[in-house]
């Protein structure tokens, strides 16, 4: 297996080849993934596209080491995955990865300054870089004057960007986004893309971006299309 | 530290439930509180009637007829140098005072009626110097001065002068064992009727002056003495301090016996009390841990897509454990506290409400309820009570620590 | 105090029940009539005894005594002056210059060591008992088993130890209604004399460790005895012995 991967450029981030992957839901077995090959490389922003069940968000589970395939490997910067340890998995979503969950998934009882410090917390950084880097994350979502303020003080798209700042604060080198945008109107969600696009061009973050989301879907660089749990557009290039 | 505020802004989310917990854990830590506080009362009160009641602290017996609880008292008096003695004491630290005390059994009769008694004769104002009380049920104390010969008085047990049929002002003939182990009898007038607080023992009782004891028995001998402190903490030191004071200069040997040597039942409540409040505690313990382990765990239920979250962004498993475990500590920490101050004002109000207990079984009478709490006791409940809610959040923890991301993250 | 009559006699009735039921033996209610120093004593008459236990100091005491019912004990001492017991039939009473009354005793009251009054003056055993049995021991003695002819006794049964040639009794054991032997006389240094008497006793308790008071017989001198000695209100007569 490891042989497969020798090839893999430097260049690539995320190399998945033969993912598959499996749910039991009752009696039923439900097929996600049915083989699926990618890759993605460093600076890419991919939408990842397909109707509901198509497999969007076993795929981003898969690469962001929350999840294990039942065949299949994933590489992370040269890495395979299923190599590293629990530990191990979770340093790496600390410090390479940013996640953004439809549901913004931010912290209740805390302020949209400490729910983006958070990530540099439990990761030991020094107090006074915590809150310079988590301000400037802030600001940079144009949030520089919603510090204070609970999640539940704030709207959608301003939770939302919250989010953001909290997938980008520790400079990841990939942000897996499950569709980001489902939960907002269309005039959020396109400045949503545009911030996203915007830290792409700016910072060369790589962005894997679920969505079924149409508009969104055409303002895409590289769009891969699942049905299915297979890979019918744009997989490899 | 942050986790433990992200623990505490998590118990304030939900001020109901969090209440409702606290409440849980303050009544655990009252019911502790109090519970301690009626055990201690009652060693408290027991070791006090104890000594008061005419034990004293310490007694000093001669070596020959001291036995493990004190004076042998079906010996004769073998203590020769007691007023020496009893002076030494006296100059000791602590000593409030120290009396003689000379041990008697015997017949007691009035007309036809006789009645055996066990009886002490002592030294009326030094027993009051000892602070050792008499209850007197009727008439007067013994004089203090020694009577004259033919002027001899005697204290009934309320029982023992029942059985005579003898009141105070009445002459009863006290029939006794000299030293030399022939018989003595001498009319006596009871001069009161007084309870010892036990009725077994009331129905025996009988106390004299000093000097009618050794009238009786034909000796100026003594059985021991008993000697009074001003602090029963200080009972060993002053135990130290006599042996070393005499041993100085003591031409016979003295065995000093402490009163809790003297009063083994003492131990033996004492032990009976601390089973029944480890038991308690053992149920109050369990009974906290259930119901606040159940709130914790439904707390956790609530939030697995908040853990799942906290998980994917790369939180360790074991700072969401500590997250869970913070709240349970939190929750302990703050119901203990609340705990403190409610079993502090209950304390207070059942004090002051001078409650009148039952009397215990086989005392003559009730006595007031004074819940004897310490400082000492509120921190150690509140430690307990934290250490309750430690243990309750262990199922919690584990459960939020099992949690598999993907599902915590589509939990719904 | 009931109880223990009613014991002992329920004891007695099984005791005389159980033996072989058999003809009183003339030979052997001799024997016992002719060796009851109760009943040989004289009517009236003073004695001196000294009693010695352990480590205590000897006890001295006087005996008056008039018939059967009738003994006056007056404890002799510079610290027992004035102190008497006064045996009237069953009742023992106890006198003493500190009490204005007399003081009412068991009748197992003992004067020193195991020593009771009994021990040390002799029961009524013709009187009191009947024959049960006999045995012959070693050296020409006869041992009678006694019974009591009812209740009102200390001991319901008592082993009479007698030498068959001289009507001399060598040795008497006490038992309790229990069949346990509380109380053992021996009788000792016989005096002279038209009525001899054991000069020297020896009361072991057989119940707790075996302690031994010896009983010295000092003096006895047969004589009249006044009535008012025995007056248990009036201590007129009493107080001229002191003088």
């Amino acid at each position: 297996m490891p042989a497969r991967f020798a090839v893999s450029s430097p260049r690539v981030l995320f190399q998945a080849r033969g993912l598959r992957k499996r749910y039991r839901l009752g009696e039923v077995t439900i097929e996600a993934l049915r083989g699926l090959d990618l890759d993605v490389d460093r600076g890419e922003l991919v939408v990842i596209a397909g109707p509901s069940g198509s497999g969007k968000t076993s795929l981003l589970n898969l690469l962001g080491g929350l999840d294990e395939p039942d065949e299949g490997s994933v590489l992370f910067a040269g890495a395979p995955l299923r190599s590293l340890t629990a530990a191990e998995k979770t340093r790496m979503r600390r410090r390479q990865l940013g996640f953004v969950f439809q549901a913004f998934n931010l912290l209740p009882v805390l302020s949209a300054f400490e729910n983006v410090e958070y990530p540099l917390w439990i990761d030991g950084v020094p107090r006074e870089e915590r809150r310079r880097r988590a301000e400037e994350a802030l600001a940079d979502v144009g949030l520089g004057d919603r510090l204070r303020h609970r999640p539940d003080q704030l709207s959608g798209g301003e939770r939302q960007r919250v989010a953001l700042a909290r997938a980008l604060v520790h400079e990841p080198l990939a942000v897996l986004a499950d569709e980001p945008t489902a939960n907002l109107d269309s005039r959020t969600a396109e400045s949503i893309v545009d911030l996203l696009a915007r830290v792409n061009a700016e910072r060369g973050t790589t962005f894997l971006f679920a969505t079924h989301d149409p508009a969104i879907v055409d303002r895409a660089p590289r769009t891969i299309r699942l049905a299915d749990g297979r890979v019918v557009d744009g997989g490899a290039r | 530290m942050k986790f433990a505020l992200i623990a505490l802004r998590n118990l304030a989310r939900h001020r109901r439930r969090t209440l409702l917990s606290m409440l849980v854990v303050a009544a655990g830590a009252i019911a502790v509180i109090l519970t301690a506080g009626f055990v201690r009362f009652s060693f408290e009160g027991l070791r006090e009637a104890i000594i008061h009641g005419g034990l004293g602290h310490l007694e000093l017996t001669p070596a020959k007829t001291a036995g493990p609880t004190g004076p042998d008292r079906a010996a004769p008096p073998a203590f020769a140098d007691w007023a020496r003695v009893r002076a030494a004491a006296e100059a000791t630290p602590h000593v409030l005072a120290a009396g003689a005390a000379l041990y008697l059994t015997g017949v007691a009769s009035k007309d036809d009626r006789s009645a055996a008694f066990v009886g002490v004769a002592l030294e009326p104002d030094r027993e009051r110097r000892m602070s050792l009380e008499v209850k007197l049920r009727g008439g007067a104390n013994l004089s203090d001065s020694p009577p004259p010969a033919g002027e001899d008085q005697v204290l009934l047990g309320v029982g023992l002068a029942r059985a005579l049929g003898a009141s105070p002002g009445d002459v009863v003939t006290v029939t006794a064992m000299t030293a030399d182990g022939t018989l003595n009898a001498l009319d006596t007038r009871v001069a009161g009727l007084v309870t010892s607080g036990l009725q077994e023992l009331d129905a025996r009782l009988l106390k004299t002056h000093l000097a009618t004891g050794q009238r009786l028995l034909g000796t100026d001998r003594v059985s021991s003495i008993v000697v009074g402190l001003d602090d029963t903490a200080r009972t060993e030191e002053a135990g130290d301090a006599l042996a070393r004071r005499l041993r100085d200069g003591s031409a016979e040997p003295l065995v000093i016996t402490d009163w809790r040597a003297r009063a083994p039942f003492y131990g033996q409540v004492r032990a009976l009390y601390s089973g029944i409040f480890w038991f308690l505690g053992g149920i109050v313990f369990v009974l906290v841990c259930l119901a606040t382990s159940n709130t914790l765990l439904m707390s956790v239920m609530e939030r697995v897509r908040e853990f799942g979250t906290l998980l994917a962004i790369g939180t360790s498993r074991g700072q969401v454990a500590l997250m869970v475990v913070l709240e349970a500590l939190w929750l302990g920490l703050a119901g203990g506290l609340a705990g403190d101050v409610l079993a502090a004002l209950l304390v207070a109000a059942i004090n002051r409400a001078g409650i009148e207990m039952p009397p215990p079984p086989g005392a003559a009478a009730g006595f007031p309820l004074q819940l004897a709490v310490r400082p000492a006791d509120f921190v150690a409940v509140v430690g307990l009570m934290v250490l309750v809610l430690a243990v309750a959040s262990v199922l919690p923890a584990l459960r939020s620590v099992r949690l598999r991301i993907v599902d915590a993250l589509g939990h719904v | 105090m009931c109880d223990v009559v009613r014991v002992s006699w329920a004891v007695a009735v099984t005791v005389s029940l159980s033996a072989p039921v058999r003809p009183s033996d003339p030979a052997l209610d001799d024997l016992l009539r002719r060796s009851d120093l109760g009943a040989l004593a004289p009517f009236s008459f003073r004695s001196r005894m000294r009693l010695t236990a352990g480590d205590k100091p000897p006890l001295d005491i006087e005996v008056w005594r008039k018939g059967e019912s009738r003994t006056l004990v007056r404890l002799l001492g510079p610290r027992e002056q004035g102190k008497y017991l006064l045996r009237l039939g069953s009742d023992l009473w106890f006198l003493a210059p500190g009490a204005k009354k007399p003081v009412r005793l068991g009748p197992a009251y003992r004067l020193r060591g195991s020593a009771t009054l009994d021990d040390v003056l002799g029961r009524q055993y013709a009187r009191d008992y009947r024959v049960e049995g006999a045995a012959d021991e070693e050296g020409g003695l006869v041992a009678l088993d006694l019974v009591a002819r009812g209740p009102g006794v200390v001991y319901p049964a008592v082993r009479y130890v007698v030498r068959r040639a001289t009507f001399k009794p060598v040795r008497a054991e006490y038992r309790l209604p229990s069949g346990k032997v509380a109380t053992i006389v021996e009788f000792d240094q016989w005096s002279a004399g038209e009525r001899p008497y054991a000069r020297r006793l020896l009361v072991r308790d057989a119940l707790h460790g075996g302690s031994t008071t010896s009983v010295d017989v000092l003096e006895v001198e047969e004589r009249p005895v006044p009535d008012g000695l025995f007056d248990l209100a009036d201590p007129a007569a009493r107080r001229s012995l002191e003088r």
